[in-house]
């Protein structure tokens, strides 16, 4: 809980400096960008999206059906985290929970990306009270702690790790709103928008073509930045038993049913959760990197 | 930025190049300190007489010598911002370093007070600053942080650029001045109160006691200047380094603040780096002048020598730019040639014809006799103006341009925080024209402008020049007053004639970096009011928009280009193609040319004036800038306050202005012609 609450803290302040145009070369911003840890954190990310794509190159044992192997093995090289309790492979169930992971961590940021940014574009182009009423609303998502908002909505719309993500991306709304709102406002008082009007532009004509080009480089760095926390939020759901049914590999509800063997198996519940937890940071490294960049 | 391999002692040279990686506070013994300010050493010699003893005294205050400044980029390849750059100021001169953006100028001051950006380093040469009272000479380059704590602001002082950023907005006035009094000496808060109020008061800043008191909100920029020329000099320095320090003030507050500048020197003997883009102050007030250019010094020497037999290729190109020193241009270059003139070549020749204008005003007195405020007479007076120049432009057309009682006041206010500006101890003439209370926006403001010539909006900032353009161009309605452009009604078009206006009507912005969405490649830019009128296919758009960009002289292969990639000159240039390429009849150009260097400036207004001849196009220009409004218009409009106070043909508003606030922003024009003319004289005979 309380990490999702600082990892979201953290992208909110990432947020605030909206992204002033420097005038860097394209090389030197290549240069900056490809640190050692950007590139540990593309190379791990990597992985985790071969797995997703394609988890039987990875392993070849059944990541549901146990089959006859022993319970709560511990870590070897022909069992690499083990086995649970009824002998499945755990490194497989990670890797096969890749996709599920993966896919709804798109999703969410997906329907929080062009949900929010679309109400702070308006927001923030129109003004007036189209704005303050859009605004408002966002206010009263925010300030709705986010674990106990996806709770509710997955209960309104039903288990399931589509309807999960679908509820960390509501909660994802009101940041994205933030961002591009404040991108828009400063993006509107530009002398070019002024200019676009000035060469005979319509509302619609001068958002899309200067406010959404200009605003949406943050906005997607902030997009990279969320899908760590997405997966976070989307396996503290699955943890907590909303997202996907029982036998289903998903990060979370690895952990979960690891849970009940801490004291015996650690590995159950530790070795998932590195690897959700590499994967959360390097998105995270990538998305501070790539916001800075866009600045 | 290491300080610990730094060498010990002034004397020792040390290899690496370095600097000191901060500033902060150092303490000073509080007698050292006290001041020599407030008692009056001055004695009014002969300018030449002072200059031949400050020569005589030999040792100059500060010595620069082959300096090398190179910032270290990520690639690792250093790259040298300023090189083997020589500079002298001797005590109670002032030495001005000249150059355009980028060349170099600043990193020269940085390196001098040891504040350079945390990548640049010096990496040779030398720089001394003389002994001065108890202090000893010092090598700045040698000095460890600490060292530096007590030179800076204790015998350098510094005045920046901006006065509107560099003054802390949450301590009153008297708490900023202070603050260096508190950082280096020990006196008791009530002495430095009395000290504070004492340079308040020095610096010409009227009921010091009040202003002290003050946040810097509450003061004009000119009083902020002031203040921190106060700070600067309240340990009574031995050199002051003033960093553009009027660059972002009104033509008459910087002549006040260049006037204080010079008293400060003459009474208190300090010597001033004066850094600078404009040739014109720096002519006017500086000793010695060291033109750099790409961080080279292209030409140094005595202000007088080099204006008037500039050696170098590039100091005669800024001198032939610099729109207020074509007069000088005019004068030294063609002495012969002005008794010949003759009134057909004033299309071509403008300079000519203003220099000309300065000094035989007398005899130009057929043009435009009957000078009138009334803006009907005005016109008249234009079109007989443009009648009389002939060749360039149409004679007598109707008035594409008619603006009547034009009023948007955003705001009334009482009128005494900037007029205690103009009451100071400096000699500038007092009392503002306008009658009854200031106001923000503009009142009753009435002109045309017939098809064909350019109008000219001169005041300074804060009299509403921009707000006419805005409504000129469209972009706000006018609380009341009528504007009419060809046959539209400018203050009351609905939405969709709002939109068939803007063909007519074309607004090109201050900065071209900004007015340009950085996205878009600037072919696009150029194209985009083709595509909102729909006019034309894809490719008969492509084509208009390398029309275009040929009618501006840009080439048509930069049309791909991102603003990024292309230059403030030719930024502006694109911004101007796409004001032309809907073929608008009226163009308002708003500061166009004040955010560029001078010698793309007048290839800008070049260029203005050669698509005005060409394609028969009415400009209305806004500038603050008095000596470029002379170069490209035909009749001009100067407001104080949002009051309109004069209206003519450019020729008479400059060579007899009628109304004293026009009379005061001529005379704040720095002006080296008047004191040049006789002392190059003195010097070729």
């Amino acid at each position: 809980m309380s990490t999702v609450e600082l990892a979201g803290a953290d992208s909110r302040s990432a947020a605030q400096p909206p992204a002033r145009g420097r005038k860097g070369s394209s090389r030197s911003t290549a240069r900056t960008f490809f640190t050692p840890g950007t590139i540990i954190a593309s190379v791990l990310l990597g992985i985790t999206i071969i797995w997703a794509l394609f988890p039987g190159l990875f392993t070849g044992h059944d990541p549901v059906d146990g089959g006859d192997t022993a319970a709560l093995l511990a870590p070897s090289a022909e069992h690499w985290f083990g086995t649970d309790q009824i002998g499945r492979d755990v490194y497989s169930r990670v890797v096969h929970g890749a996709s599920r992971s993966l896919l709804a961590a798109l999703i969410a940021v997906g329907v929080g990306l062009v949900v929010g940014s679309a109400i702070g574009l308006i927001a923030g182009s129109r003004g007036g009270w189209v704005g303050e009423v859009l605004m408002r609303i966002v206010d009263v998502l925010l300030s709705i702690p986010a674990l106990l908002l996806s709770l509710t909505i997955v209960i309104v719309l039903g288990f399931g790790i589509v309807n999960v993500a679908v509820a960390v991306g509501i909660t994802a709304i009101a940041q994205f709103a933030r961002l591009s709102r404040s991108q828009a406002v400063t993006i509107m008082q530009a002398d070019y928008v002024q200019a676009a009007y000035g060469s005979g532009g319509t509302y619609w004509s001068v958002l899309l073509r200067h406010v959404v080009p200009n605003a949406v480089s943050a906005v997607l760095a902030l997009a990279v930045l969320q899908v760590g926390s997405a997966i976070l939020q989307i396996s503290t759901l699955g943890f907590l038993g909303y997202g996907a049914p029982a036998p289903t590999p998903e990060w979370g509800l690895i952990i979960a049913e690891g849970r009940n063997f801490v004291a015996t198996a650690w590995w159950l519940t530790v070795l998932p959760g590195l690897i959700v937890m590499a994967v959360v940071v390097s998105t995270h490294r990538l998305g501070t990197a790539l916001r800075k960049a866009a600045e | 930025m290491s300080s610990e391999n730094r060498g010990r002692g002034p004397a020792s040279r040390p290899t690496a190049a370095q600097k000191p990686a901060s500033r902060g506070v150092g303490t000073g013994t509080p007698e050292k300190y006290q001041s020599r300010i407030g008692i009056d050493y001055s004695i009014e010699y002969p300018e030449s007489f002072a200059r031949a003893a400050a020569a005589a005294g030999a040792v100059p205050l500060l010595s620069v010598r082959d300096l090398g400044v190179a910032y270290t980029t990520r690639s690792g390849e250093p790259s040298a911002a300023i090189r083997d750059v020589d500079l002298d100021i001797h005590a109670g001169s002032m030495t001005a370093v000249v150059g355009e953006s980028g060349s170099g100028k600043s990193t020269t001051a940085g390196a001098v007070i040891g504040l350079l950006a945390s990548n640049a380093q010096v990496t040779s040469g030398e720089i001394r600053l003389s002994a001065h009272g108890d202090d000893p000479e010092l090598d700045l380059r040698a000095l460890s942080p600490r060292e530096w704590q007590k030179v800076r602001g204790a015998r350098i002082g510094y005045i920046p650029q901006d006065p509107g950023t560099s003054l802390n907005p949450l301590k009153t006035v008297g708490a900023n001045v202070a603050e260096s009094l508190r950082l280096h000496t020990g006196l008791g808060s009530a002495q430095r109160r009395a000290r504070v109020l004492e340079l308040l008061d020095r610096v010409g800043i009227d009921r010091p006691q009040m202003r002290a008191e003050q946040y810097p909100h509450e003061l004009s920029g000119g009083m902020r200047q002031r203040a921190l020329i106060a700070a600067a000099i309240s340990l009574d320095p031995q050199l002051l380094i003033a960093d553009e320090p009027t660059s972002a003030l009104d033509v008459t507050v910087q002549k006040r603040i260049l006037d204080l500048l010079d008293e400060l020197r003459r009474e208190a003997g300090t010597g001033i780096l004066f850094i600078t883009h404009d040739l014109a102050v720096a002519a006017e007030r500086a000793d010695d002048l060291v033109v750099v250019r790409d961080g080279i010094v292209e030409e140094q020497g005595p202000a007088r020598r080099l204006l008037g037999r500039p050696e170098s290729e590039y100091t005669r190109r800024l001198l032939a730019d610099a729109p207020s020193m074509q007069t000088l241009v005019g004068a030294v270059a063609a002495p012969a040639s002005s008794s010949e003139y003759n009134p057909d070549h004033s299309g071509t020749d403008r300079a000519a014809l203003h220099s000309l204008d300065e000094e035989n005003a007398p005899a130009e007195a057929g043009v435009g006799s009957e000078e009138s405020r009334t803006t009907a007479e005005a016109g008249a007076g234009s079109t007989e103006r443009v009648a009389s120049a002939g060749s360039g432009t149409p004679a007598s057309a109707a008035p594409l341009v008619e603006v009547r009682g034009l009023t948007q006041v955003f705001a009334r206010v009482p009128r005494d925080e900037d007029d205690a500006d103009t009451t100071s101890t400096t000699a500038a003439p007092a009392s503002p024209v306008t009658d009854d209370t200031a106001i923000i926006g503009i009142e009753d403001v009435s002109f045309t402008v017939p098809e064909g010539t350019t109008l000219g909006l001169v005041g300074e900032s804060g009299s509403g020049k921009s707000t006419i353009g805005r409504a000129l161009a469209g972009f706000s309605t006018p609380q009341s007053g009528s504007i009419r452009v060809g046959h539209y009604e400018a203050e009351s078009l609905s939405k969709r004639q709002l939109r068939e206006f803007r063909r007519t009507v074309q607004l090109v912005h201050q900065n071209p970096a900004s007015a340009l969405d950085p996205v878009h490649s600037v072919g696009a830019s150029i194209a985009e009011p083709l595509r909102n009128f729909r006019i034309g296919s894809k490719a008969d758009r492509a084509d208009r928009v390398a029309q275009a960009m040929e009618r501006v002289a840009l080439e048509p292969g930069l049309a791909s280009r991102r603003p990024r990639e292309l230059s403030g000159g030719q930024l502006q240039r694109v911004a101007i193609a796409r004001a032309l390429v809907i073929e608008p009849r009226l163009v308002v150009f708003d500061e166009a040319v004040s955010a560029l260097d001078v010698t793309v400036q007048s290839q800008i207004l070049d260029l203005i004036q050669r698509l005005q001849e060409e394609l028969g196009l009415t400009y209305v220009f806004i500038s603050h800038d008095l000596a470029v409004v002379r170069q490209v218009a035909h009749t001009v409009t100067v407001l104080s306050r949002g009051h309109q106070v004069e209206t003519g043909p450019v020729e008479q508003v400059f060579a007899r202005p009628e109304d004293p606030y026009t009379q005061q922003l001529l005379a704040a024009i720095p002006r080296p012609l008047d004191t040049q003319v006789l002392d190059l004289q003195a010097l070729s005979i």
